[in-house]
């Protein structure tokens, strides 16, 4: 009895939540029709590029987290990543809403759309990603020209940027992005391209995903000549963390703070450049 | 009725508190049909959220009171059961297994976190059918370990899993009324679970104030204790698998709010219970009222499970220490 009695609710609200609502209508990926005027970003790094295409005036709705260019950060905030307000966006009456695509985002956006907002989801998760991610902003905003030229210049700028920072070339480098828990740059994540383009040798490349969790155990046999320690931005320089480990006494420990550094995003040239200074 | 008119006067204050201004006089006029954006805001988003709000805080405390008297234990909330742990495990299982296209709108999370939670209570049940006369305290252990074995398990998941991916999880689970992005296809039959078990329980008033008497004495007076307790148990899952589906873990709803007015009231379950349903909506519709009027200060709606928590452990703290005497 109890059993069919849960079964049946199950089988209840399984219809029910299956039937309704339609699946997300993806944004339209050529140029529309009139260009917007009102736009929300819901990442830093689109808010980044909303301001380089000229558009900072037209945006009217960042995250808490948006702060390049200093100005971006005081525009009224709509919350964070997996708390972006719907309501607060709406309030600020927007005919453009950006984010970079997340489990989070997609209920949102279907709200958004209910109410005739335009919504443009891009991925971000490498440099490959973000230069595809610029044009898509580019071409939704009117500025496609303005994008295109933008990372044509960006990825030729970092061969040259890259070229500078010869000090790390053909060196086994750790790019740490948290010390607790100890997070490195794996095969396939940002900090490896970054790696790849400076000729260095990833220290973590026999750790199969994107972003492993280490031990100190682990850091030790990897044997790293470099760290990187991008860990610094958030958590404070520590650099006998490193050193003390037995074995990296003589490892170069360098505190990396430059945000270019720390997501894909078009602040990377600036980034690299940061890089050759110190690695010349 | 007072308490419903205080839970009918909080739902008017809530629906004035938002994460931006609104004038609610001219979307109450516009009505729900209407096309401009001030109306959507109102009918669309927040009418939601604070019925969404009465409706939770209301299974919750009423889940309370029926789990308080079930197992004889004052400790118990409407999470002791293994139900929030099924309900945690199973949404955030399904967060890490259903591809992100299928995310918008169709709430598979939810029939995720719902499906947990009823299979929690399946094992539990199995767990203590053999045990006639110990079956509340197999019931208590047997919940707060699986609870205690879920919170791991979905601590795992958040390890391996991609850093978005972990932070939904965490969000999803700090509990909070943060509907208005779930649409009406997963919030309406939540609803509709919370409402029509809850009518259920509301019959079995005059038999809970039975089960004081202990399973003998309500054996005694004519009550067929194991069937009571299969009733109790399939309803109060399905309030409590539906809450957490849609809402995570608010926590405290279900604990200050019938003591609070057990302490007021008494422990007749006939009025106790209908009145720890409308307070307990009344005390989530607040405390969530109080979360979006502070968006302008915090940049984000705080979690409401974290003001319950907040507010209601020091009020409990509180109760304790006026009541300390006679209760020991």
């Amino acid at each position: 009895m109890i059993r069919r009695v849960l079964l049946l609710g199950l089988v209840a609200v399984v219809v029910a939540c299956t039937a309704g609502e339609p699946a997300a209508v993806p944004a339209p990926a050529s140029a529309p029709a009139s260009a917007p005027q009102r736009i929300v970003s819901l990442a830093p790094a689109l808010t980044s590029m909303l301001f380089r295409l000229g558009l900072g005036p037209r945006v009217v709705g960042v995250t808490r987290y948006c702060d390049d260019p200093p100005e971006a950060a005081t525009r009224p905030h709509v919350g964070g990543f997996a708390d972006a307000d719907p309501e607060a966006i709406l309030a600020l009456k927007p005919d453009l809403v950006v984010a970079v695509q997340s489990p989070a985002m997609a209920g949102l956006f279907t709200r958004l759309e209910g109410f005739g907002v335009r919504t443009l989801a891009v991925q971000q998760d490498s440099l490959t990603a973000t230069w595809a991610a610029f044009e898509a902003v580019g071409r939704a905003t009117g500025k496609t020209d303005e994008a295109t030229a933008a990372v044509a210049a960006a990825r030729a700028a970092l061969p040259v940027s890259a070229a500078k920072a010869a000090g790390l070339k053909g060196k086994r480098v750790l790019f740490v992005y948290g010390r607790a828990p100890l997070v490195v740059a794996g095969p396939g994540s940002f900090g490896d391209e970054l790696l790849t383009m400076l000729g260095a040798v990833n220290a973590a490349a026999a750790f199969q995903r994107p972003w492993p969790k280490l031990t100190a155990e682990e850091v030790v046999t990897a044997r790293p000549d470099v760290i990187l320690d991008a860990a610094a931005a958030m958590e404070g320089e520590a650099p006998g963390f490193f050193t003390g480990l037995p074995g990296l006494s003589g490892v170069q420990v360098v505190a990396v703070t430059h945000p270019g550094l720390m997501q894909p995003g078009v602040r990377v040239v600036e980034g690299l450049s940061w890089l050759a200074e110190r690695f010349p | 009725m007072p308490w419903a008119l205080l839970a009918l006067a909080a739902a008017a204050l809530a629906v004035h508190a938002g994460s931006a201004p609104l004038d609610v006089g001219r979307a109450l006029a516009l009505g729900p049909r209407s096309d401009s954006v001030e109306a959507g805001v109102f009918w669309q988003l927040r009418v939601p959220r604070v019925l969404m709000g009465l409706v939770l805080g209301g299974g919750l405390a009423g889940v309370g009171v029926v789990f308080q008297a079930m197992l004889r234990n004052p400790l118990a909330d409407p999470y002791v059961l293994g139900v929030s742990g099924g309900a945690a495990l199973g949404g955030a299982l399904g967060l890490v297994f259903v591809p992100f296209g299928v995310w918008a709108g169709a709430g598979a999370v939810q029939v995720c976190a719902f499906g947990g939670a009823l299979l929690a209570t399946l094992l539990l049940w199995r767990l203590a059918r053999g045990a006639t006369g110990a079956s509340a305290l197999v019931i208590l252990l047997g919940g707060t370990v699986f609870n205690a074995f879920a919170a791991a398990a979905v601590l795992l998941l958040q390890t391996l899993l991609p850093a978005q991916r972990a932070q939904a999880i965490m969000f999803w689970l700090m509990g909070t009324l943060r509907v208005e992005t779930l649409g009406a296809a997963a919030l309406v039959p939540a609803a509709l679970a919370v409402l029509l078990s809850l009518a259920f329980l509301l019959r079995l008033g005059p038999a809970l104030n039975a089960l004081a008497l202990g399973d003998l004495g309500a054996a005694a007076v004519g009550v067929d204790v194991t069937r009571l307790r299969r009733r109790l148990l399939v309803a109060a899952c399905v309030i409590v698998g539906a809450a957490v589906s849609v809402g995570g873990l608010i926590g405290f709803v279900g604990l200050v709010v019938p003591h609070f007015l057990r302490l007021l009231l008494g422990p007749d379950h006939r009025r106790l219970l209908p009145a720890a349903i409308l307070a307990g909506g009344t005390f989530l519709v607040l405390c969530d009222a109080a979360t979006r009027a502070l968006f302008p200060v915090l940049d984000t709606d705080l979690p409401v499970g974290v003001l319950t928590a907040g507010l209601g452990g020091p009020l409990f703290l509180f109760l304790l220490w006026r009541e300390r005497e006679r209760l020991s």
